[in-house]
């Protein structure tokens, strides 16, 4: 089979439809935004407070930007459970059927959560620090906003590898995205410096796409564009080999039911 | 070229200790293009199973199945072009999507374009009969309306086969007998169908030709007159209150098959010729039996019958 741009784009956007119509079922307006937003701004000013508990000002600072990149963590390894929603609604056979490149329709069909993750990212990445003595400036609002975006976007290509995964042993599908966002919380530096943790963590952690994140924006914090440009282009870059990986993983879970393992039905 | 080529097909399926399962057993079938094929078997005789294999979803073990002529397991893209599938039950729509949404959703999955893909649903969302509901969410459709909705999802692309598994379950008698009136107008436009069924009913009134499949095998292809002869052939009464004498006349008639005792009084007369039957009620009434039934039996009776008589030795 040719890869066809437009027929990609078809896959995604009908996919992307889906993705619509399921979350303003999951959400309204108002329970996003008075109570899935206020929950994870409440997630990130918690641990900011664990900061001035601390004392020191500098680690506080640290620790709200690691909250609120968690926060777009925490949302988009929700791909899992959406990933199998299309096994659980016996959908499976008809994917398996159709002529359609799996990773493009579960692409489209879990875009809610990165772009609901960029969002609520961006809503703590800006909202939170004033509060806590340490303000963006103006012309570095639209980069956070980006860095968010790419963030989510790069996170949930390796949710979709997770959500692969999922689809084969679907009753741990909330484990998996459990245990990976932990995992990720712990050691890509967002709570606690890379420097802390062995080296052999340390390059684990560069397999993270939110660990670049996480270096772009506090370089911004900084103001040093030019290492938030590479750290953006390291994320880009993960965030490319988790969407092969996914791909792959996609082609792998039809395969192995195809072939009478791992049944999909 | 046939519509669907199926050649000493095997399926096997590893069950838990080890042990193999045949699911097909060295099916063979060819299927003309713009046949209607009833699949009829009863419940895991591997209908779905062939089912799953000629729509990609399944490798075969063994075995080759060509759909128009593309192999499904080295040409599986031009396989999922060329069919539509439609698998029974209520599951497989998106229930928070539109009618017009599902049916859009799987046009682009199949690479129609945008003009394509808006004629195309519109046409099918007229075709069965949900024009006037394409705007309401699938979730709030009736079972039927579901059922005609799979159908037009089935169809999105055009196919030049469609495999139908089991379209009709749990459909009410009226939805069915639309569904049914759907796939004659499909079988009348050229649309080659294989139709899975355990409703003798059913497989007869749609379908060109009818093939028997149990355990995994093909049993036999014939047409539904030819089938429907063979069932026809075959009755039974049952009766209370029979006392032996009247027995052992009943089992002496020719054309009775056999006599036993089912469920303590009641007693169950199979017969093989229509003269048996009548012959059979004639002695009962005549000696003053009054609570007596007359009626077809079932189609795993059946599958007795006609597999015990071709000499297969189907053991139950």
């Amino acid at each position: 089979m040719t890869f066809s741009p437009v027929r990609a784009a078809r896959t995604v956007r009908g996919a992307a439809m889906v993705a619509h119509a399921d979350f303003w079922t999951i959400y309204t307006w108002r329970s996003w935004s008075f109570a899935w937003l206020v929950r994870l701004l409440c997630q990130v000013v918690f641990f900011a407070l664990v900061g001035v508990l601390v004392g020191d000002p500098e680690y506080t600072a640290f620790i709200i930007v690691g909250a609120a990149m968690m926060v777009c963590v925490t949302e988009t390894m929700l791909t899992s459970s959406s990933t199998c929603w299309e096994r659980m609604q016996g959908r499976m056979p008809l994917i398996t059927a159709s002529p359609v490149e799996p990773v493009l329709l579960f692409f489209g069909r879990s875009v809610f959560w990165p772009v609901s993750a960029a969002v609520t990212t961006s809503v703590a990445l800006l909202a939170v620090p004033p509060f806590f003595g340490d303000p963006w400036a103006l012309w570095k609002v639209p980069f956070v906003i980006v860095l968010a975006a790419l963030t989510a976007l790069t996170t949930y290509c390796l949710a979709l590898v997770v959500g692969a995964l999922a689809l084969s042993f679907t009753e741990v599908r909330n484990i998996a995205s459990t245990v990976m966002t932990l995992y990720t919380t712990a050691f890509s530096g967002a709570m606690v410096p890379l420097d802390f943790w062995p080296p052999v963590l340390r390059w684990i952690a560069q397999a993270l796409p939110v660990t670049h994140g996480l270096d772009a924006v506090r370089a911004l914090q900084d103001g040093d564009l030019g290492a938030v440009a590479a750290a953006s282009g390291l994320m880009l870059a993960v965030g490319a080999v988790w969407f092969v990986v996914a791909t792959l993983a996609f082609r792998r879970v039809l395969a192995r039911a195809r072939r009478g393992r791992g049944g999909l039905d | 070229m046939p519509a669907l080529e199926i050649t000493d097909l095997t399926r096997l399926y590893r069950r838990k200790g080890g042990e193999d399962f045949e699911a097909l057993a060295g099916v063979d079938l060819t299927v003309p293009e713009g046949e209607v094929h009833g699949l009829l078997g009863p419940n895991g005789a591997g209908k779905t199973t062939l089912c799953k294999i000629i729509s990609t979803v399944l490798l075969p073990t063994s075995g080759t199945v060509r759909v128009l002529g593309h192999d499904v397991v080295t040409d599986t893209h031009a396989v999922k072009l060329a069919l539509g599938v439609v698998f029974g039950g209520e599951k497989g729509l998106y229930e928070r999507l539109t009618a017009r949404q599902n049916l859009d959703f799987w046009a682009g999955a199949y690479g129609l374009s945008r003009r394509r893909r808006r004629a195309r649903v519109g046409e099918l969302l007229e075709r069965v009969g949900l024009d006037g509901r394409a705007d309401e969410r699938a979730g709030s459709f009736s079972r039927g309306m579901k059922q005609r909705l799979h159908l037009a999802r089935g169809l999105v692309s055009d196919p030049g086969v469609l495999i139908l598994d089991e379209p009709t379950v749990g459909m009410d008698p009226v939805a069915a007998r639309d569904f049914r009136a759907l796939v004659h107008e499909l079988r009348d436009g050229g649309t080659t169908i294989l139709l899975t069924t355990h409703d003798m009913a059913e497989a007869a009134a749609l379908s060109d030709r009818v093939s028997l499949i149990d355990r995994g095998r093909l049993e036999l292809t014939e047409s539904p007159g030819t089938i429907g002869d063979l069932v026809s052939a075959y009755e039974r009464v049952d009766a209370r209150g029979v006392p032996d004498h009247v027995r052992d006349r009943i089992a002496a008639l020719d054309g009775v098959v056999s006599v036993r005792e089912d469920q303590g009084s009641l007693v169950r007369v199979e017969t093989e010729q229509p003269d048996a039957t009548l012959a059979v009620l004639r002695t009962l009434v005549d000696s003053g039996v009054r609570d007596v039934a007359r009626s077809r039996p079932d189609l795993e009776e059946v599958y007795l019958h006609l597999v015990g008589r071709r000499g297969m030795g189907v053991d139950r």
